[in-house]
């Protein structure tokens, strides 16, 4: 052998052992804090909750927090602000301006750069003593096991239902607590996963997440179809941050620290704002931590996540019966405004963002829950053609379809790519939102 | 007998029941029945309380809540309480919530 490969066999070999031990922790446990630190973490020290071993717990741990968005902006905001002593960040996207609302890491001179850098470049101007480890990456199942392990607690900060149960599964294999929030609209939700009791270090009677949701969702609404207030999604990344640092903090004064709260929905139109739900326990028949899991380290990268959350089309399809915004606007130039009707299917509050000003507004659901006036149907039945357009062209797909099948053969036609493509192709100075 | 309960809905749904997010029921149990459960409850609110068409944003295989809505009993998670099989209770309130996966 030669003296090279002998070299690299023993590195090899040396490597094994060292990943093999459990960290050096005497220092670390027992090193006072630095000067600047009694005074940058002193207000919270000054917390009996966390206390000064709190927070060099605190500063010995490592937070993983998968998507750096609406969730995770505020959540790594506090996080790094507390003192964690390694903050990971997964995310493969860039920025943007629509971002730019909720996701408060970010200013207008980030747009375009990487969210993972972005993020970072911010979060150490305000705090340089923390290991940030960035993942510039959607997180899969090939590398999941290998960016989670390690971490000390994960905040599932996503927004689809594969990286949901992706994490979920990943986390309950590994041992790490999760904390997973969402958000839309006026509502957010929260779920303490993997921990029953903070002090804990293992689940005890928690359920994961496939515990929760045993089937994927049939129907899921995105940010950026249904809408988002910033603060509605900030709070739930605040929340996340707390339950981190309670669930690191409560090994210092585990006496402090109780049951973690399983769920949380938080309904900011409620008069109810916040509500905690009693959750379901660890399932038996889970397929991740039940009693014969199908769903292991070993298989893990086997589980094909996208198979299993396929969202079916709830939308109809329809081939014929279209028509696309160039033909549209030369409608609009060449036919007479009473040869045709120009009908809008958009909710409200989209139709009062913008409109086209030749359009007739009749939202989808009254189609749908057969509101229509004697009036607006004799309107839709006439001589005239009826083009149907909505934000992207799957609602007027859909009213489309109701039409033809509730008012029989009429003129109408669907207008594809909708609002957007309209401002894309025909008129910049048209909105998109 | 007549069970008068409190019907709420987050995450969406509330679309589905003419914006509604709260309905205060009176619930009768059909001819054969001495009381009316979940079951019974998630088919008077398809039959006679949707206003929107789209019934598999609701229900699927029939009458039965489509995954992705979480049923809560008085705040608490129906598999607590034997799912649709629970007997409803006078003053119970129950909360379909469709999970969110925005963020």
């Amino acid at each position: 052998m030669s003296r090279r490969a002998e070299i690299e066999r023993q590195i090899v070999k040396l490597e094994r052992e060292l990943s093999s031990l459990p960290p050096d922790q005497d220092h670390a446990v027992n090193a006072e804090l630095s000067l600047t630190e009694y005074t940058r973490y002193g207000r919270q020290m000054l917390v009996r909750e966390l206390g000064k071993r709190g927070q060099i717990l605190l500063r010995k741990s490592s937070v993983l927090v998968v998507g750096a968005g609406g969730l995770g902006c505020p959540a790594l905001l506090y996080l790094s602000g507390a003192g964690i002593g390694k903050l990971g960040i997964v995310d493969h996207d860039v920025v943007s301006l629509s971002n730019l609302p909720r996701q408060t890491l970010y200013s207008v001179s980030a747009i375009g750069m990487l969210k993972v850098d972005a993020a970072i470049s911010e979060l150490r101007r305000r705090n340089s003593e923390i290991e940030y480890v960035a993942y510039p990456f959607a997180l899969t199942s090939d590398e999941a096991l290998r960016v989670v392990d390690g971490y000390d607690v994960v905040l599932d900060c996503t927004d689809t239902p594969m990286s949901r149960y992706l994490l979920g599964d990943v986390t309950r294999i590994l041992n790490i607590p999760l904390i997973s929030a969402s958000a839309l609209r006026t509502e957010a939700q929260l779920l303490v996963l993997n921990r029953s009791q903070y002090a804990s270090t293992g689940p005890g009677d928690a359920p994961c997440y496939r515990c929760v949701f045993p089937t994927p969702p049939s129907h899921v609404d995105a940010c950026s179809d249904a809408g988002i207030l910033g603060p509605v999604v900030g709070t739930a990344g605040l929340l996340q941050a707390l339950e981190a640092i309670k669930i690191i903090a409560a090994a210092a004064h585990p006496e402090l620290y109780g049951a973690t709260p399983g769920m949380l929905l938080f309904n900011s139109m409620s008069d109810r704002p916040f509500r905690t739900i009693r959750t379901r326990r660890r399932q038996s028949s889970c397929k991740t931590c039940g009693d014969n899991p199908s769903i292991t380290k070993r298989t893990f990268n086997e589980y094909n996540y996208t198979e299993f959350c396929h969202i079916s089309e709830t939308y109809p399809v329809v081939t014929s019966d279209t028509i696309t915004v160039s033909e549209l606007e030369s409608v609009f130039k060449n036919a007479e405004s009473d040869q045709y009707y120009l009908i809008d299917v958009r909710d409200s509050t989209q139709f009062e963002i913008c409109s086209l000003a030749n359009s007739i507004h009749i939202p989808l659901h009254i189609f749908l829950s057969e509101k229509l006036t004697g009036e607006q149907i004799a309107m839709l039945k006439d001589e005239r053609m009826n083009y149907i357009i909505c934000r992207y062209g799957n609602d007027s797909r859909t009213a489309v379809k109701w039409i033809t099948e509730n008012l029989g053969a009429t003129q109408t036609y669907n207008v594809t790519g909708g609002l957007a493509a309209w401002s894309r192709k025909i008129d910049p100075e048209f909105p998109e939102y | 007998m007549t069970v008068p309960l409190t019907v709420e809905f987050s995450g969406g749904l509330e679309i589905l029941f003419g914006g509604e997010r709260t309905l205060n029921i009176t619930l009768r149990p059909s001819d054969k029945q001495a009381s009316s459960t979940i079951a019974d409850l998630v088919k008077y609110l398809c039959d006679e309380r949707m206003t929107d068409k789209r019934k598999e944003l609701f229900v699927i295989e029939e009458y039965h809540v489509r995954p992705g809505i979480l049923v809560l009993i008085n705040d608490a998670d129906w598999e607590l309480e034997g799912e649709e099989e629970y007997v409803i209770q006078s003053g119970d309130q129950i909360l379909f919530a469709s999970t969110l996966h925005g963020g």
